[in-house]
């Protein structure tokens, strides 16, 4: 990770490393927790607010989030990542949970999925219309191919499967699966993340 | 790494955008490739940028919550060697990706025993852990099946349905994949045929479960598997040519 972005998601200069805190964490400390938790919960509630939309929800599964990075604090490897990637990474996985399980039981209950017409499109100008906060993140998506840009963001920020995505795109499986490697290459190129 | 298409997956993956099954099929290719590990590292590294780049703020009532929470939960032990999943996985050829459509079908299974679960009786909780019981013995099938190491997939002589079998465990799997699901007055059979005679090994697809793997034993003089379109319920002969074949 460059050291620009470190100094940002780290709470202050000259403080511990988010890395540092999280070892910390994983030994018990509370304080180190809480310091943690200032880095790591604005863009953790950001992303599951995204996903899971609903105000109610997204403040439980932040709340769950944020309670697993407490408690599998002694899972993270420093040597597989940033410890912010991390925390973001459990929480997009527990807000794609979260809206998964939700949707598998409405289709159990209303079996059609009751579609409504008009809602595939919506869903892909919504997730492509996001406003997004940082310069760097909105100049590498430009980069991006339409195709890979929509793909890209529908699965993270709408939180779809790729075969969701393929439909909803009218897209090829392998086309899409492609699509979110490449693009997820030319971004990681594009923002300097080694 | 098994094959290219695998590898490509690893997109998908950190943007948490494969089923459960097909995640945990590649986080077990994940374990013998170190590539796309590290591919991944970077991909979700990347992903991150994007939760940053929708940082919001959020209610300070949450830390409180949060913080009072921890102080009554217990924390993981760390992973010791012991502990660390195992890594050792056969190559597979070109049999991975086949894998991970059967795995999306053992999860159509599973999902479909869990479906019931909305319970309002005895009975009902009686059917559920039947049906759970079932999806459970089936999944174990599966698994044993293909962990064979002499597995192989039956090239299909027409149509796009797939059998995989294993001499060894005497035993093989039929799946409809691509195949068009039947109306309710009739199914899809498959027939073992010994020495020209065809002999029924079960139904596929019945009330719409097109995803879900047919597992049948006794290979031993069966030289093709064919597929027919019966009447629901299935026959006791073919009653029609095979939509297709597969020659063992």
């Amino acid at each position: 990770m460059d050291e620009s972005v470190r100094a940002t998601w780290a709470p202050g200069r000259g403080g511990p490393s988010p890395e540092e805190l999280l070892m910390q964490v994983a030994r018990g400390s509370e304080t180190a927790f809480e310091q943690l938790y200032d880095v790591v919960v604005g863009p953790v509630h950001g992303v599951v607010r995204r996903v899971v939309r609903d105000v109610a929800q997204s403040e439980e599964v932040t709340q769950e989030c944020l309670v697993d990075l407490w408690r599998t604090a002694s899972r993270y490897d420093p040597t597989r990542g940033s410890a912010v990637s991390w925390a973001l990474t459990l929480a997009h996985r527990r807000a794609v949970d979260r809206v998964r399980s939700a949707q598998a039981r409405a289709d159990r209950e209303q079996k059609a999925g009751a579609m409504a017409p008009g809602r595939e499109f919506d869903e892909v100008a919504d997730a492509v219309a996001i406003r997004l906060e940082r310069e760097q993140v909105r100049r590498c998506l430009s980069t991006l191919t339409e195709l890979q840009r929509e793909s890209v963001m529908l699965a993270y920020y709408g939180g779809k499967t790729y075969p969701e995505v393929a439909e909803l795109l009218k897209s090829p499986l392998g086309t899409i699966k492609t699509r979110l490697r490449d693009g997820l290459i030319r971004l990681r190129d594009c923002m300097g993340v080694a | 790494m098994t094959t290219p298409d695998v590898h490509l997956l690893t997109g998908a993956y950190a943007l948490d955008a494969l089923d459960e099954f097909e995640r945990r099929q590649f986080q077990r290719h994940l374990t013998e490739c170190p590539e796309c590990t590290q591919e991944v590292a970077e991909l979700r590294e990347t992903a991150g940028r994007l939760a940053l780049a929708v940082s919001e703020g959020s209610p300070s009532k949450l830390k409180n919550m949060v913080l009072a929470r921890i102080t009554g939960v217990r924390q993981e032990p760390p992973l010791t060697p012991g502990t660390q999943p195992r890594g050792r996985e056969r190559d597979r050829g070109a049999l991975a990706l086949r894998l991970v459509s059967v795995a999306a079908a053992v999860a159509a299974v599973v999902a479909a025993g869990l479906g019931i679960v909305a319970i309002d009786s005895q009975s009902q909780l009686n059917a559920a852990r039947g049906a759970l019981t079932w999806v459970q013995s089936q999944q174990n099938a599966v698994t044993e099946l293909l962990s064979a190491p002499d597995l192989r997939a039956v090239p299909a002589q027409n149509g796009k349905a797939s059998v995989l079998i294993s001499q060894r465990l005497d035993r093989g799997m039929a799946l409809l994949s691509g195949m068009p699901d039947q109306p309710a007055t009739s199914t899809y059979q498959a027939w073992a045929i010994v020495g020209g005679i065809p002999r029924s090994i079960g139904l596929l697809g019945v009330h719409g479960t097109s995803t879900a793997p047919l597992i049948f034993g006794g290979l031993r003089g069966v030289h093709q598997i064919a597929m027919t379109v019966e009447p629901a319920g299935g026959s006791v002969r073919p009653s029609m040519t095979p939509v297709v074949v597969f020659a063992v």
